[in-house]
């Protein structure tokens, strides 16, 4: 492995075509770092605010409302943040084929050539939490500006101080986690990286553990009130581990579902091909809104928190807070997600960079491909966000009243939504170029 | 459509100064309604003719007459629409699109250039069955074998009765006697279709499905015959 390693040294030094991958695989481990330590931070604050109020001599216990509601938080960004960890370390792997097969080739072994692949995937990880963590330092001031409990944070507060040495490890093991279970899907041989032929569908058997999941809550939630107070927190604690898992379970398979229709219903080339790819990779199309959607559904059901929690006190603020955090976790979920959109799409450009150049060559136009590419993001976007957030405020209707007396939670909710896709649909456009590049790559002049 | 594609005092110069690379030095060619393989060594410029011909570059100077129009002279734009409608393009492989089933492959170029996915659709089956590939509609590109594949991108290029079809190394990837197979099919569709067809091979077994070889050296042509090539067989509209 020694030689592997060393070998795997004298390449990385020669990057060459590999360079582009490499520097977004770097940046979405470094988006990942940064909001990972700014979401810590924030939440040390909590904690730190909290424990400060433990030592006044009458506490109102709202502190501990607020580092309740941090980990929630922090929980719902944790999903799309393993996501992209998972998405940068899969890039970081299967870009390299044609290298891998060159050294399979020469004469390395396989595990030699997986060893060099996860060192790329590791060293691309560290790289990129060194670089987060500055970034984090960098904005520290910026996310000091933001008010809760009624006043701004000292940008001491927001330091992650040692949970950042828990942290900062976790992105790497991320990675090196992902590159293992990426590598176990592709076989190096000599003659090149077998491709997928097929794909196998999704099963609707997906959908059982939500069944599951609905029974037991419905049957717990009958006892619950029986229960102790730990007890009935451990219950929903795994209540909501288990929704998340169930969620991108069932998310995929409804994303194949409408793959498949848009497909079947499509009239024009950008739709049938957006049609076609979402159900080639639906688990892809589900990472790049699923995050954004489940954020967009709390955020839409949390918008009206302002008006219900305001009882006219000065000191009041949870309502208000309640909305910015959630307009906040919305921000953060989807800056991840356009990451993630980005990486996912970059690669699958060079992916099939030879396809985009034939498909040009023979007359089609470059727009007709970045059409494809943006229906293959809106489309999915706009039915799980739109419906995300359709369903929160058709739930908060019954309280329209409160909502014309104290719009605030709504205009943040609007607003985040729309800056959230602005930035999805974005992390589509930005590999723009590169299809201007790749369809064009036979035309010198 | 009668191919009546010419191409005169055509030149392409790669760089400027010393470093300037000429793949095309001054080429002289008429194409009628045949079947013509353009041969010669690596750097000899086979492709960057093949490519100026087709109006996927311009040249450097001279000028590539198609129908009565120069396409030196037409846009970017221009020329992709033209290709699309009145060329046909078979490569060595990465030509399909993996996501696509085979049938919706063919369709492609029908969609584009305006027809309706059914009426697209039935046509592009049709071509499919013509070729031997009844039975496969749905198959997507990597659940198909390389022979059949380039089937597919035979059908994909004839599916708009082209003028002339432009084909690259097109049986490149393939074993012998698959390649052999390939050729037979793609010269006598090609001529049942009336369309010309340009095939830019080294290797002299496909050219000999050709009625006529020129080979290249230099960037210039320095041999031009007939061969006695056999192209029977059907066509489909």
């Amino acid at each position: 492995m020694r030689a592997a390693l060393r070998l795997w040294w004298a390449l990385a030094r020669r990057q060459g075509p590999d360079r582009l991958t490499t520097g977004l695989a770097v940046l979405a481990f470094t988006a990942v770092t940064w909001a990972l330590l700014t979401t810590l931070g924030g939440l040390r604050a909590f904690v730190d605010r909290a424990a400060v109020e433990r030592t006044e001599p009458e506490p109102s216990g709202m502190a501990e409302v607020y580092v309740v509601l941090a980990v929630v938080a922090a929980a719902l960004i944790l999903v799309p943040l393993i996501t992209l960890g998972g998405a940068a370390a899969r890039l970081a792997i299967a870009r390299r084929n044609a290298r891998m097969a060159a050294l399979r080739l020469a004469g390395a072994t396989t595990g030699q050539v997986a060893g060099m692949a996860v060192a790329d995937a590791l060293a691309q990880a560290v790289a990129g939490a060194l670089a987060g963590a500055v970034l984090y330092g960098a904005t520290l001031p910026l996310v000091a500006l933001l008010h809760f409990q009624g006043r701004a944070f000292a940008v001491g507060e927001l330091w992650v101080g040692s949970w950042g040495a828990f942290a900062l490890p976790a992105v790497p093991l991320v990675a090196l986690v992902s590159a293992l279970a990426a590598l176990r899907r592709v076989a190096v041989t000599p003659l090149g990286v077998a491709a997928r032929t097929g794909v196998k569908p999704l099963s609707w058997t997906r959908l059982l553990p939500l069944f599951v999941l609905v029974g037991v809550f419905l049957l717990a939630a009958n006892g619950l009130l029986r229960l102790d107070a730990i007890v009935v927190l451990a219950i929903l604690v795994a209540s909501l581990a288990g929704a998340m898992w169930v969620f991108n379970l069932v998310g995929p398979w409804l994303i194949s579902v409408l793959g498949r229709v848009v497909a079947r219903r499509a009239r024009s080339v950008p739709t049938l091909l957006a049609g076609r790819r979402i159900v080639d990779d639906p688990k892809a199309a589900w990472r790049s809104v699923g995050g954004v959607a489940l954020v967009a559904f709390v955020a839409g059901v949390l918008s009206v928190s302002p008006g219900l929690a305001a009882t006219g006190a000065e000191e009041d603020h949870l309502g208000v807070d309640i909305a910015t955090g959630t307009a906040i976790t919305l921000v953060i979920a989807s800056l991840l997600a356009a990451v993630s959109t980005g990486v996912t799409q970059a690669g699958r450009v060079l992916d099939h960079a030879g396809e985009y150049r034939a498909l040009h060559l023979a007359g089609t136009e470059v727009a007709t491909l970045h059409a494809a590419r943006m229906r293959e993001t809106w489309i999915p976007l706009a039915v799980c966000v739109g419906g995300a957030s359709v369903t929160a405020l058709a739930l908060i209707t019954p309280f329209i009243d409160v909502l014309a007396d104290e719009p605030v939670g709504v205009v943040l909710f609007v607003g985040s939504v729309v800056a959230g896709c602005a930035l999805v649909l974005g992390g589509t456009a930005a590999s723009r170029r590169m299809v201007d590049r790749a369809a064009g790559a036979a035309v010198p002049a | 459509m009668t191919a009546t594609l010419s191409a005169r005092d055509l030149r392409m110069t790669y760089g400027d100064g010393p470093a300037a690379a000429h793949a095309l030095a001054g080429v002289d060619l008429d194409l009628g309604a045949e079947s013509l393989a353009v041969m010669g060594p690596s750097g000899s410029g086979k492709t960057t003719l093949l490519h100026c011909l087709a109006g996927i570059v311009r040249p450097t100077s001279g000028s590539v007459t198609w129908q009565g129009q120069d396409l030196a002279r037409l846009s970017d734009a221009r020329r992709t629409v033209l290709r699309r409608s009145d060329f046909g393009f078979v490569f060595q492989s990465g030509q399909l699109l993996p996501e696509l089933p085979a049938v919706e492959n063919v369709a492609l170029p029908l969609m584009l250039a305006g027809v309706d996915r059914r009426t697209a659709t039935e046509r592009a089956a049709r071509w499919l069955d013509h070729l031997g590939l009844a039975g496969l509609e749905q198959r997507r590109p990597g659940e198909l074998s390389g022979g059949q594949g380039q089937r597919v991108a035979i059908a994909r290029a004839l599916v708009t009765s082209p003028g002339v079809v432009f084909a690259d190394e097109p049986t490149g990837a393939l074993d012998a006697a698959t390649g052999q197979e390939v050729m037979s099919l793609l010269v006598r569709s090609t001529s049942a279709a009336g369309a010309a067809l340009v095939v830019v091979t080294h290797d002299e077994g496909v050219a000999a499905w050709c009625g006529r070889v020129v080979t290249m050296g230099d960037g210039l042509l320095v041999d031009d015959r007939r061969t006695p090539a056999a192209a029977p067989g059907g066509g489909l509209r």
